[in-house]
């Protein structure tokens, strides 16, 4: 299969904006600009079937429409680079190595939905990247694609780099407003969606880097064929991120559907050392964690979540048999302890207490009660939350526990783990 | 005290925005690369400049933590010990360098040069282990590597 | 600023869109927006929570209001959903109740159990909510998360503020106190500071929690994490009565309640009056309280014998009193009688003082007004006379397009008003200021004048001046005939930009914005405090600003208006009951025969007609011998008048001199007689606020030690001259007076309810 966003990935200097348009690039911005009103491409990428890949998977062509085309105020396109889903790696490789392609996405999408300001929200940590952007950014107000009277068509845009703080909740598109604001990042009550109220009160669309990266060969190759990609309704190709105990971790775009057996074995080398698959985290760690029975589900929204599942980021960490399974979810549990912003009760106080009982178990001092008193506690965070990071946090430890109950108990019972990673670092 | 050219700097993000306080990560951010932390009198500075309250700016910075509080070694050495990393040995990475360096998580080496922290994941995960240093990915890392890196950092010499 | 949102829906556009939806199974209509908690409110349905606050923007962040709606997944917030119609609400189910003891839970587990030292037990909403929907076991076994002061100890116990104590471990991060000193107050002496459970909210160092209405932070606090430093370990809440009384301290009138115990006043807190104060206090009339139960407090009547002042019994006293003043009367006449009555007595009192005076002494000498020596004219109530008051509402101010305040520190003067304007100011409304000096209200301000002491009517002149020089008026709206147009273009002709320079010191520029800004607003409120009340020219101020609505086209519209904010708690009160030389209750001119006769039928004697002396009158007649006797009621002019020695003098020349008072004031320290009043806890009564509410307090306890009730010390003296005062409470004087004043005759002691009633007032046309 041929790639979309991955075809000049490694081109060295892709990233140079004359390489970007030796090899194809700014064709999709004329033509979007000359050609096609806001309101045809947002039916285009409407007919496409692209759906968000940060992990909520929400058609964005309707996200894009449900901006109100009468209001008089400002519009702005914000670009979600916070990248934060453990697991997830695929931004920062669209970022560094051919951000033209994701500026092009951008241009298009602020002028389908009327914006003339648009922000790249990339998180702090990731200073290469903001770096490369800034650069690529440049090159674009030099050469008129960006700035006053864009390609002669009337339309302005300023874009801008804004770089996180290291905060995780930053993700969550509601979270990611009030940071970009100057506020603290708490997330904001929905409804209002961001369509109708979103940064400084404005009309406001945020997509993820994968995302609008597509948007450019959706304009100059039009709905129908990406549409023809992938699967039914999860349409095109994904960029899964390998990581774990694989031969060959990295970025994989591969066309929505195919199975997990694939990406690891044939794409990903399979499990390193020869050694046996134990347990696969399909989308970043939000997601419920699925067993070696499960490795021939197809890898796309729909798919995963009838196994119980979810796609999430399509951040793919494979586990084999030497990982303990309660250390796996204590440390994301301290993870998402970490990351709470603090602002409703079940998530700042329930992940506390989450991460206190599994490491109490972890340590060898787990009681009997403490798997029902998790479970009880993950359901009365679970649904109850501000934003879904609440939802997110009691993932792992429901899944693991649900699925590797035997681990837990041996935890309990013999104080200790019953699998030992061995000597990784070398 | 901020430099001149670093409060011009910081002074001009204030029109940038529609609104100022939308300019106070990105201050931040110029503080980190021309100071490498801050401090109260940064803040208070940095409010000043701005235009906001020294209240408005400590609350949102005290919420994040990509910014280092003065006393930070000239070099931050931040290993992601997420799942992934977990998995490929960051754990055991972390003892090596606490070895290494002869100071725990958290601490800061007698000659101020190097801090050891363990982050959470730096999005890197494909490479782990991974480290960064100040502003710099380490990836793929071995105890060779590890080895070089520290040589070459305590020689003065970034990579 | 953020405007306040509910669910996007701008509340502030009233919409008139009715909804009918279902809460249990009962159904409700409510207007457009409406969230669900109002609705259920409505219904009488109790929906818990702790983060929301009526007069802050929700937050959603405590998910106690978690309920059930039809059609939608997840439980939703009640505070910040709006409702829709048809939709169906169930606020009772499993789901709802395992959430509710869920959050309920989750705030326990770090919660220390501090209920028997901690103040907020017995109204502590963390209790009330466990006790109704909680549980009674803990499942919690780890570490709790503490925050503490002393590294020895887990116990925190930060002084934050010069009152507030803050105890980081007790509290549930509904962030109401920091939500508070933002979103009302307009400051940022609280902030929040980290994130997830290590989020602490605190000041920051050196910078204490020292704004004008921090004590509200204490008040609004669900638990215990911010206590009061005078209330702190004092007295258990269900130990003490509560009595709704009217704050003292200011015109503003702010409703509040006082908490005693023993006829001590332990605490204040408000009583919410959505008309006036919207439950909030300033810190001066929160914790100014201590005055009552000073030590210091008058005890019995002093009588001076060999130039000392001794203790007397009331007896004694009230005989003396009472033949004294039947001795001058009679060596020189009714008019050689003066009385003072007092803007902080109450209405009953300030009606029977100068009724005493009327009809027991035969003299209209009387006034209250003892500290400035630039009195306006009495207020007249007939159409197109000044009524010298706030002839607005104070409900109105947030709804104001344009604020323009003149000679006034709102902070100082009017701090609950001040909040309003601060209101108005974060809606969108313009706000102007002009001062002798600055004041902490220009940050919400588009522009503050400082002109020189005095100088207020050039500025006025000038920016009069601008607009029709400048043609900046609609001529179409003008309220102004061709001929009064040209006098006024003929009065404010000489005062050009620079002969205002030099005279306020405002530069053209100044003048010249706010003239464009009166110009074009849709509508303008006018504020007038302490620099213009008592300002050589007031009366010339007044009619400029009055001047400048007509210009501009807004004069008799609803909302707009010049207002004029008396300082006291009853300086409208004492107004209004006619403690004037020249007006009988309800500003009935004296020398009105037909008005007179009225009162005369119902008081059934024959009252003086020549308008006495006002006190700057009285001081002067004093000087000369013509004035004989004073008797001062409640009031202190030896501090307060502007030239203290010149009082002092005149008081001593007097004859006779009965000061009634709470306190040994500058003016008690020169009587032959003092009597002991007594302070506004002590009584029952009512006070009229800046805005011409009547509002009643209520008594929490008898007059302390050999002290009484002004009113009952007045009626005392009437009885032992001859005249039968017997009223046996302020309830019956409210009445007499509601049947003789022509502005009080709608109310009375009943109708006043709990939100009081305010007297009306014809538009100016």
């Amino acid at each position: 299969m041929e790639k979309i966003l991955f075809k000049y990935i490694d081109v060295p200097d892709q990233y140079k904006i004359d390489t970007y348009i030796r090899n194809g690039g700014y064709r999709a911005l004329p033509k979007a600009l000359k050609e096609h009103t806001p309101d045809e491409l947002i039916e285009m990428v409407k007919k496409s079937g692209l759906r968000g890949r940060g992990g909520a998977g929400f058609p964005a062509g309707l996200k894009w429409s449900f901006v109100p085309k009468d209001s008089p105020k400002p519009r702005f396109l914000l670009c979600n680079a916070d990248e934060g889903e453990p697991g997830t790696f695929k931004d920062r490789a669209l970022i560094e190595n051919d951000p033209h392609q994701l500026l092009e996405g951008i241009i298009i999408a602020s002028y389908a939905i009327g914006a003339h300001r648009a922000f790249i929200y990339i998180r702090g940590e990731f200073a290469f990247g903001a770096k490369r952007l800034e650069g690529a950014i440049q090159e674009c107000y030099q050469k008129g694609y960006l700035g006053k009277n864009i390609l002669g068509s009337g339309f302005d845009l300023d874009l801008d780099v804004h770089r996180g703080g290291g905060a995780y909740i930053c993700g969550e598109e509601t979270s990611l407003m009030e940071s970009v604001e100057g506020e603290r990042a708490n997330p904001r009550l929905k409804p209002p969606f961001p369509a109708s109220v979103g940064l400084y009160r404005n009309p406001t669309v945020i997509n993820n880097v994968e995302t609008l990266s597509n948007v450019p060969h959706i304009v100059l190759n039009g709905g129908e064929w990406y549409a023809n990609i992938g699967m039914p309704k999860s349409t095109g190709t994904k960029i899964f991120s390998l990581s774990g105990h694989v031969d060959k971790p990295g970025n994989y775009e591969l066309p929505m559907g195919v199975t997990l057996r694939e990406l690891i074995f044939e794409h990903g080398g399979g499990i390193k050392d020869n050694r046996k698959l134990k347990a696969v985290i399909p989308g970043g760690v939000s997601t419920p964690v699925l067993t070696a029975e499960l490795l021939d589900v197809k890898m796309d929204f729909e798919s995963l979540y009838e196994a119980g599942s979810l796609l999430g980021s399509g951040a793919t960490i494979v586990m084999d048999e030497t990982t303990c399974m309660v250390k796996v979810a204590y440390r994301i549990s301290k993870f998402f302890e970490h990351e709470s912003c603090g602002k409703c009760v079940p998530c700042r106080e329930g992940t506390r207490w989450i991460r206190q009982i599994m490491e109490r178990i972890e340590n060898g001092k787990g009681r009997e009660q403490d798997l029902d008193l998790l479970r009880d506690i993950c359901a009365n965070i679970a649904g109850n939350t501000v934003c879904p990071m609440g939802d997110a946090a009691v993932i792992p430890i429901t899944s693991t526990i649900e699925k590797f109950r035997d681990e837990y108990e041996y935890h309990i019972k013999h104080k200790k783990c019953m699998v030992d990673l061995g000597e990784r670092f070398v | 005290m901020l430099s001149d050219s670093t409060q011009k700097r910081i002074a001009e993000l204030k029109r940038k925005f529609p609104e100022k306080r939308s300019a106070i990560l990105p201050a931040m951010h110029v503080v980190l690369e021309e100071v490498g932390f801050y401090n109260r009198d940064i803040l208070k500075q940095v409010a000043e400049l701005l235009d906001l309250s020294e209240m408005e700016v400590a609350e949102v910075v005290s919420f994040y933590t990509y910014f280092p509080k003065q006393g930070v070694g000239k070099y931050h050495i931040q290993v992601c010990t997420n799942v992934s990393c977990m998995l490929l040995g960051a754990e055991q990475l972390v003892g090596y360098l606490e070895d290494k360096l002869k100071i725990k998580v958290g601490e800061t080496t007698s000659d101020g040069l190097f801090t050891l922290s363990a982050v959470e994941c730096l999005g890197s995960c494909g490479t782990a282990p991974v480290m960064q240093i100040n502003q710099t990915y380490y990836e793929n890392l071995t105890k060779d590597r590890v080895n070089q890196i520290i040589e070459e950092l305590k020689k003065g010499k970034e990579t | 600023m953020k405007r306040p949102m509910v669910n996007g829906l701008n509340v502030l556009n009233g919409s008139n869109n009715m909804v009918t939806l279902t809460i249990d199974g009962k159904k409700v209509t409510v207007e457009e927006g409406t969230t669900i908690l109002k609705a259920a409110e409505k219904l009488g349905i109790e929906i818990p929570t702790f983060c929301f606050h009526d007069k802050l923007e929700p937050v959603g962040a405590c998910r106690m209001c978690l309920v059930e709606v039809e059609k939608m997944g997840k439980l939703q917030v009640a505070c910040a959903t709006s409702v829709s119609e048809g939709m169906m609400v169930k606020t009772d189910t499993p789901q709802v109740r395992a959430a509710r003891k869920g959050v309920l839970e989750f705030l326990l587990i770090n919660h220390p159990l501090d209920c028997p030292v901690c103040d907020k037990g017995g109204e502590c909403e963390l209790q009330n909510l466990v006790f109704k929907y909680g549980s009674d076991k803990s499942r919690y076994m780890e570490e709790k998360r503490r925050f503490s002061v002393d590294p020895k100890s887990k116990y925190d116990d930060l002084t934050v503020g010069p009152q507030i104590i803050r105890n980081m471990n007790r509290c549930i991060l509904c962030r109401k106190c920091v939500r508070f000193i933002t979103e009302i107050a307009g400051e940022t002496d609280l902030g929040t500071f980290q994130r997830g459970a290590k989020t602490e909210i605190n000041v920051l160092p050196d910078i204490p929690v020292d704004n004008p209405y921090s004590g509200n932070v204490v008040e609004i606090c669900p638990v215990g994490a911010l206590t009061s430093k005078s209330f702190r370990y004092k007295v258990r809440v269900w130990q003490t009565e509560v009595t709704s009384s009217i704050c003292p301290l200011c015109g503003d009138g702010c409703n509040i309640k006082l908490w005693t115990k023993d006829d001590k006043i332990y605490r204040i807190t408000s009583r919410r009056n959505d008309l006036v104060d919207e439950g909030f206090l300033c810190d001066k009339g929160r914790f100014g309280f201590e005055f009552v139960n000073h030590p210091d407090r008058l005890k019995q009547p002093l009588i001076r014998k060999d130039g000392k002042l001794t203790p007397a019994d009331w007896n004694q006293a009230i005989e003396l009193v009472a033949s004294k003043l039947k001795t001058i009367k009679e060596q020189s006449g009714a008019d050689s009688l003066a009385g003072v009555g007092s803007s902080k007595l109450t209405n009953e009192e300030n009606y029977i003082f100068q009724k005493f005076f009327r009809v027991v002494l035969g003299t209209n000498n009387i006034d209250h007004r003892v500290n400035s020596k630039h009195l306006l004219p009495s207020p007249s109530l007939k159409a197109n006379q000044q009524a010298y008051t706030m002839t607005n509402s104070i409900s109105e101010i947030e709804k104001a397009k344009l604020i323009f305040v003149l000679g006034c520190d709102l902070l100082e003067e009017h701090p609950i008003i001040n909040l309003r304007v601060m209101k108005s100011a974060r809606r969108g409304n313009a706000l102007i200021l002009a001062n002798i000096e600055s004041t902490r209200l220009n940050r919400f301000a588009q522009d503050e004048l400082i002109y020189k002491k005095g100088t207020e009517l050039t500025l006025l002149n000038g920016v009069a001046r601008e607009i029709i020089e400048e043609k900046l008026f609609n001529a179409g709206r003008v309220r102004l005939s061709n001929s009064e147009m040209e006098k006024l273009r003929e009065k404010v002709q000489p005062f050009d930009s620079q002969k205002v320079l030099q005279t306020t010191g405002i530069a053209p520029e100044k003048i010249k914005s706010l003239a464009h800004a009166l110009a074009k607003a849709e509508s303008i409120m006018f504020l007038c405090g302490r620099e213009i009340g008592s300002h050589p020219q007031n009366t010339e101020i007044i009619d400029s600003l009055n001047d400048l609505l007509r210009l501009t086209g807004h004069q008799g519209k609803d909302g707009c208006d010049v207002n004029l904010l008396w300082e006291d708690c009853n300086s409208q009160g004492a107004l209004d009951c006619g403690v004037l030389p020249d007006r009988l209750p309800g500003y009935v001119d004296v020398s009105d025969e037909a008005s007179r006769k009225k009162i005369e039928g119902v008081w059934n004697v024959e009252i003086p007609y020549k308008p006495g002396f006002n006190f700057n009158l009285l001081l002067e007649a004093a000087h000369q011998g013509k004035i004989k006797a004073m008797y001062i009621a409640g009031a202190d002019p030896g501090s307060e008048y502007p030239e203290g020695d010149y009082v002092k003098d005149a008081l001593k020349k007097l004859d006779f001199l009965v000061v009634q008072d709470i306190f040994l004031t500058e003016t008690a320290k020169l009587a032959h007689l003092v009597l002991p009043g007594a302070s506004f806890a002590e009584k029952d009564g009512t006070f009229t606020n800046v805005e011409r509410r009547v509002q009643k307090l209520k008594k929490a306890f008898d007059p302390l030690a050999n002290s009484k009730a002004d009113w009952y010390i007045i009626c005392m003296l009437a009885q032992a001259m001859g005249y039968d005062f017997d009223y046996t409470s302020p309830a019956q004087i409210f009445e007499e007076l509601a049947c003789v004043s022509p502005i009080h005759t709608k109310m009375n002691w009943e109708n006043l309810g709990e939100t009081g009633k305010q007297w009306e007032i014809e538009k100016n046309l």
